[in-house]
């Protein structure tokens, strides 16, 4: 059972969970606000294509990683727009944008690179090599040789949970997500500010597209997120939308993840499908949404458009 | 006590409509610096709808707001809190996720360091607040913790928070128990003594009585008088309330009235939590006679109807239809042994607006014969009686395939009476039926009434109306904080006897 | 005595009233949004340096321009129909169910193994196949409704979840199970006599075509003429009033929600029987997916499903030939269908313009 932590596993769990953390971060602060985003797989999805894009005219991976913040934003202006300003239904906005995502990605891909299937390797994110932790065992050599979007995603959790219960910001998009018509009675702008979280929520969906095209692979490929999506709106429902438990919750299926990908390498005698891996993370979620494990309780506003009253 | 004579706070001529409804028709108040002012009237009166506009909830249709001399214009709350007015509405405004702190300081968050909410410092200054003004709470606590009491208290330091100078309370005893009143009208003079201005709205004479300084009287949308404390007696505000001239009654009194039809014996009702909101109700419904229960809203009639319609909430003690017991049957049940219901709500809970005029015909019965066999709806049948109804109750447009939806208020209503009454019902409970309905539909809904108690049916009618009750029912019982308190005959009775009993819960001469 | 009649909060909660818009709103937006999309795109097509005119020609050729083309476009719409069925059905009784691509493989993998593992003459056997899916497709479904109605779990999340251990298990057991030898990872082929013959000569177009037909009508049958469909319907509409009016709120979402499921396996079972004779891995381009679409352009019509269904059809076929001929990328009409579905979202944005002209007429 040692075998468990091997260094093998837990870099691959670093490199698995890093897209989804940041990608749980995006589902969690449009939520929180009171604005389903279900639109995360396609947000990655066009954020992988921007940064691939983006690097491969470029040279430069920063313009890709800029490109891919771009899209999501703009894809998470039109479901502002088509939720908030005209009160449209949220899962269908979602669900549209990730059909238009996936064909939109597909075309481009087919028009720029005829061959089809993908784009050709593209400049990488550089990884950081910070000197003294070459030293440290175990540990330093899972931080050395990061990207900066690494990084970044570990320190989500920090950030989100000092910006969402810390910040004046932060506190009213919870607060237009719990109970919109009080906030409005404050004063609170409810519509500016479920804006700003959904603009957010794309650039962040739009950067863990970002580091599958220009950090795990090289390169962009058709259909790239590969559900990623999902299991992030899978982490955001464990996590029950707290920061804290769903970055343990994307980390966690960033690791089931890992092991369903090493699991030849870890454990050559497991009779276990690895399907059993890949589906684990839906199943967990539908245990805690049906109560087995703690109650899920999200944002009590959630989903419901929000309309001033009688002015 | 002593308070300065310029009016703090001036509404001259507020009118607002909402579609036909004239909510405030002209009205004029003036509220004096530092003196507790009760806003009182009947339900609809337009208390709340003025105070909405106070603070910037609704906008007037004309009319002018004056604050210390000055006319002012209040778009929004912002606004409204910036010429330091506050508002505690009567479902509180909080946000039970997080502490009494964030909900107090929620939009008027002090910073440190530019980007950060500065907690301590709200702390501080929430803590200050609270012993300034015996205010006691802990600021740490979250608000779904909190008693009723104590959130109460979180919604004044709100304002107080915001430097309100006045304050607006909405019917701010409704949730209190007695003791709790108590501590709440300290913590009024405490207020009082401060400085602040308070202007209450409440429907409760002996309360308004024992704390305000002047009273001002709403009636159907319009000021009846404003008096000071001193020239006030329940009497005199009672007959402001709801005194009216002499009723025409046009319908003649019932046939004889028969046997017992509904027999209701010691029914208690409680809420999810537990809280008790009707109890030792006890009465008979007859043949021949149309039983009201009135009350002010928010005494537990509409649990009650709720209850002996078979739907909602828990009940405890014996219900009997024409002898049989029927205490533990659901609503499809009840309606099959002739019980009729129409709701409080046409459209959220009588109606399925999405369906056509035809399709409500029939919702309650759609599993019967002639509706359907073998589970297949008959088209025929359903058409027939979809067409009889439209006609014998004179439906418009006269369409039974329109969508519900389309049809106006009243019309929706003879949908619903037609379905309900039509039908071979024993009983018919009716739950604000001519709620929202202009005065040819409510005559026509009273006519059906009426005509049903002329065929020897029962009818259980709960209204907020007096005038209503007066006008066709035979008995009125009196419901307050969720007890009957009198069941008076309606044909000698009269709208004081009712009102003090409404608003008191007890008769005028019994101490 | 204690009498218990407890309505639970989240049944009483509809999850959009967006489906009231449905039922009511006027063709014209889904119209609107084709109409759009078409235009829209057709920006695209230009950076790809072809008239768009010249490219929406083929693109109608390749749909409907030869017997062959038409057939292919009326096969491709068969498992798209009864998706769309499967959607609206559940949608009708208020329950947003996109869970339609899991139960679509699971009845799909049901009928494939029924179909080779047992022998049984013609056409029961075919009856069989269909019932084996439909079976399936309900149960895997009816987890999702008893989550709603005994746990109140948004069913948005839990038919969304179900999704992919669906996926997974269908290709655990194509590929590792039941895997019959061969590049493509398949299961064996089922019995002749459990398939759906061709009925025209020389194209793909198979009797699934008839049953698509039947279940349209059964469809519309159930939902407008019994009391099931009645009260489903009621539910759908205003939960509280029908449970004022004695419906049991519980009994019909189960049942709604069952029915969809159903439907979604006929989808999978009819695919299987008709046009691949077995399951081979991924045979699904996300009909169930689709099928929500088209319900949707169908504003909720069983029989204007079929015409829609027929319409994203067309996208597919059309888009092919359009590809092959102007190598525009097929990926184009993914993208309309991405936009069209995005106008139904935001179609207030229609309503109110179009009532904003009107007024203006009046005027």
């Amino acid at each position: 059972m040692q075998n468990i932590f091997s260094e093998a596993l837990l870099a691959t769990t670093i490199n698995l969970s890093t897209p989804l953390i940041i990608a749980v971060f995006a589902g969690l602060i449009s939520e929180r606000s009171g604005v389903i985003n279900l639109a995360l797989e396609g947000m990655m999805l066009a954020g992988a294509c921007a940064a691939a894009l983006g690097s491969y005219f470029t040279g430069n991976p920063y313009i890709g990683l800029m490109a891919s913040i771009a899209i999501g934003m703009l894809m998470a202006l039109a479901h502002a727009y088509a939720t908030i300003t005209w009160r449209g239904d949220q899962i269908i906005s979602g669900l549209a944008l990730i059909v238009a995502s996936v064909g939109g990605t597909g075309f481009i891909l087919q028009l720029i690179f005829k061959h089809g299937g993908n784009t050709p390797d593209v400049t990488p994110l550089p990884r950081i090599i910070i000197p003294f932790l070459q030293n440290i065992p175990v540990l330093g050599v899972l931080i050395n040789k990061q990207t900066i979007l690494v990084y970044f995603a570990y320190l989500l959790p920090v950030l989100m949970y000092l910006f969402l219960y810390k910040t004046p910001l932060g506190m009213r998009i919870r607060a237009c997500g719990e109970d919109p018509r009080t906030a409005d009675t404050l004063g609170i702008n409810v519509y500016l500010t479920r804006y700003i979280a959904v603009l957010i929520s794309g650039a962040l969906a739009g950067l863990s597209g970002a580091y599958l095209s220009i950090v795990q692979l090289s390169k962009f490929q058709e259909n790239m997120s590969a559900g990623r999506g999902w299991i992030a709106i899978a982490a955001l429902i464990l996590g029950k939308w707290r920061p804290w438990s769903v970055f343990l919750a994307a980390l966690f299926f960033g690791f089931t993840d890992a092991i369903q990908l090493t699991m030849q390498v870890v454990f050559p005698d497991s009779k276990l499908p690895r399907e059993i891996f890949l589906s684990l993370p839906y199943i967990l979620t539908i245990l805690v949404l049906a109560g087995f494990v703690g109650k899920a309780i999200g944002p009590a506003a959630g989903g419901k458009p929000y309309e001033k009253e009688q002015l | 006590m002593e308070y300065a004579l310029t009016p703090i706070l001036e509404m001259r001529q507020i009118t607002k409509k909402f579609g036909n409804v004239i909510a405030n028709d002209s009205i004029s108040i003036s509220v004096k610096k530092g003196s507790i002012h009760a806003i009182i009237g009947e339900n609809g009166a337009g208390k709340t709808t003025l105070m909405n506009i106070l603070y910037g909830l609704y906008n007037p249709d004309s009319g002018a707001i004056l604050i210390n001399g000055k006319p002012v214009i209040i778009k929004n709350p912002s606004d409204a809190i910036k010429k330091s007015i506050g508002m505690i509405h009567q479902h509180f405004k909080l946000i039970p996720i997080f502490t009494v702190t964030q909900n107090i300081a929620l939009g008027s968050e002090t910073r440190k360091s530019l980007i950060f909410v500065n907690e301590k410092s709200e702390e501080e200054h929430v803590r200050e607040l609270s012993e300034r003004y015996g205010l006691e709470i802990n600021p740490r606590a979250f608000v779904s913790a909190l008693p009723v009491s104590v959130q109460q208290r979180v919604e004044i330091l709100k304002a107080l928070y915001r430097e309100a100078e006045v304050l607006i309370l909405d019917e701010p005893t409704s949730l209190l128990t007695p003791q709790e009143i108590k501590e709440f009208f300290e913590i009024l003079k405490v207020l009082q003594n401060q400085g602040k201005t308070i202007i209450f709205i409440s429907h409760k004479l002996e309360e308004v009585l024992e704390i305000s300084d002047e009273i001002t009287v709403l009636r159907g949308g319009k000021v009846i008088g404003t008096l000071a404390r001193k020239d006030a007696t329940e009497q005199i505000l009672a007959n402001m309330m709801v005194g009216r001239e002499v009723l025409f009654r046009p319908y003649k009194p019932s046939v004889v009235v028969g046997k017992p039809i509904l027999q209701v014996q010691n029914l208690w009702g409680k809420d999810r939590f537990g809280k008790v909101i009707f109890k030792n109700i006890s009465f008979e419904v007859r043949e021949g006679e149309i039983l009201g229960i009135i009350g002010v809203a928010g005494n537990g009639q509409t649990e009650l109807a709720l209850a002996l319609a078979g739907i909602f909430p828990e009940s405890s003690g014996k219900i009997f239809l024409d002898g049989k017991k029927i205490s533990n049957l659901k609503n499809r049940s009840l309606r099959d042994l002739g019980i009729g219901y129409i709701p409080e709500d046409r459209q959220k809970e009588g109606l399925v607006l999405g369906f056509s005029v035809e399709e409500n015909s029939f919702l309650g019965q759609h599993y019967n014969k002639p509706f359907s066999r073998n589970g297949l709806l008959d088209s025929d049948n359903i058409g027939t009686h979809a067409e009889k109804l439209v006609e014998e109750y004179d439906i418009r447009p006269p369409d039974t395939k329109l969508i519900a939806k389309n049809l106006s208020g009243g019309n929706q209503q003879k949908v619903i009476l037609a379905r309900e009454i039509s039908r071979d019902t024993r009983l018919i409970i009716a739950s604000q039926p001519t709620r929202g309905l202009d005065i040819g539909a409510t005559e026509f809904v009273h006519s059906e009434l009426i005509k049903a108690r002329d065929e020897h049916r029962g009818v259980l009618l709960f209204s907020l109306s007096i005038e209503e009750v007066l006008l066709i029912c035979t008995r009125i019982a009196v419901i307050y904080r969720g007890e009957i308190v009198g069941i008076l005959d309606a044909y000698r009775t009269n709208e004081m006897e009712i009102g003090l009993l409404m608003l008191r819960g007890k008769e005028n001469n019994v101490a | 005595m204690v009498r218990k009649i407890t309505l639970h909060k989240d049944l009483t909660k509809n999850s959009f009233s967006i489906r009231e818009w449905l039922e009511t709103t006027p063709i014209i937006v889904p119209v609107i949004a084709v109409i759009l999309a078409f235009a829209f795109g057709a920006l695209f097509i230009l950076a790809t340096g072809h008239n768009p005119i010249q490219a929406y020609i083929l693109f109608l050729r390749g749909a409907f321009g030869n017997m062959f083309n038409l057939m292919e476009t009326i096969t491709k719409s068969i498992p798209l129909t009864i998706a769309g069925l499967a959607f609206l059905f559940a949608y009708r009784c208020g329950v947003f169910n996109i869970g339609t691509e899991g139960q679509l493989l699971i009845g799909a993998i049901a009928a494939a193994l029924v179909g080779f593992l047992i022998k049984l003459p013609p056409v029961i056997h075919q009856i069989v196949l269909i019932l084996t899916g439909a079976v399936f497709g309900a149960l895997y479904a009816g987890i999702a409704g008893w989550l709603k109605a005994y746990r109140g779990v948004n069913e948005i999340l839990s038919t969304l979840m179900l999704n992919y251990p669906a996926i997974y298990l269908t290709h655990f057991l194509v590929v590792k199970v039941f895997k019959a030898p061969g590049v493509v990872p398949a299961t064996p082929l089922i019995n002749k006599s459990a398939e759906l013959p061709v009925i025209i000569p020389d194209t793909r177009l198979h009797a699934g075509i008839f049953i698509v037909i039947a279940l349209i009508f059964l469809v519309d049958f159930i939902l407008r003429k019994t009391v099931l469909g009645y009260e489903i319907r009621a539910v759908g509409f205003n939960p509280t009033a029908a449970a004022y009016s004695g419906i049991s709120i519980r009994k019909n979402v189960i049942i709604a929600i069952m029915i969809s499921g159903a439907l979604a396996g006929i989808a999978g079972s009819v695919e299987v029987m008709g046009l691949h004779h077995r399951f081979f891995d991924q045979f699904s381009p996300g009909y169930g997916f689709d099928g929500i679409s088209v319900s949707l352009v169908a504003l909720l019509n069983p029989f204007a499903t079929f015409f829609s269904a027929l319409f994203f059809g067309a996208m597919r076929t059309g888009s092919t030939e359009m590809q092959i001929f102007q190598e525009i990328p097929r990926q184009l009409m993914t993208l309309y269908q991405g936009i069209i579905l995005f106008f139904i979202a935001g179609q207030l944005i229609f309503i109110t313009f179009i009532r904003k002209i009107i007024r203006k007429r009046k005027e």
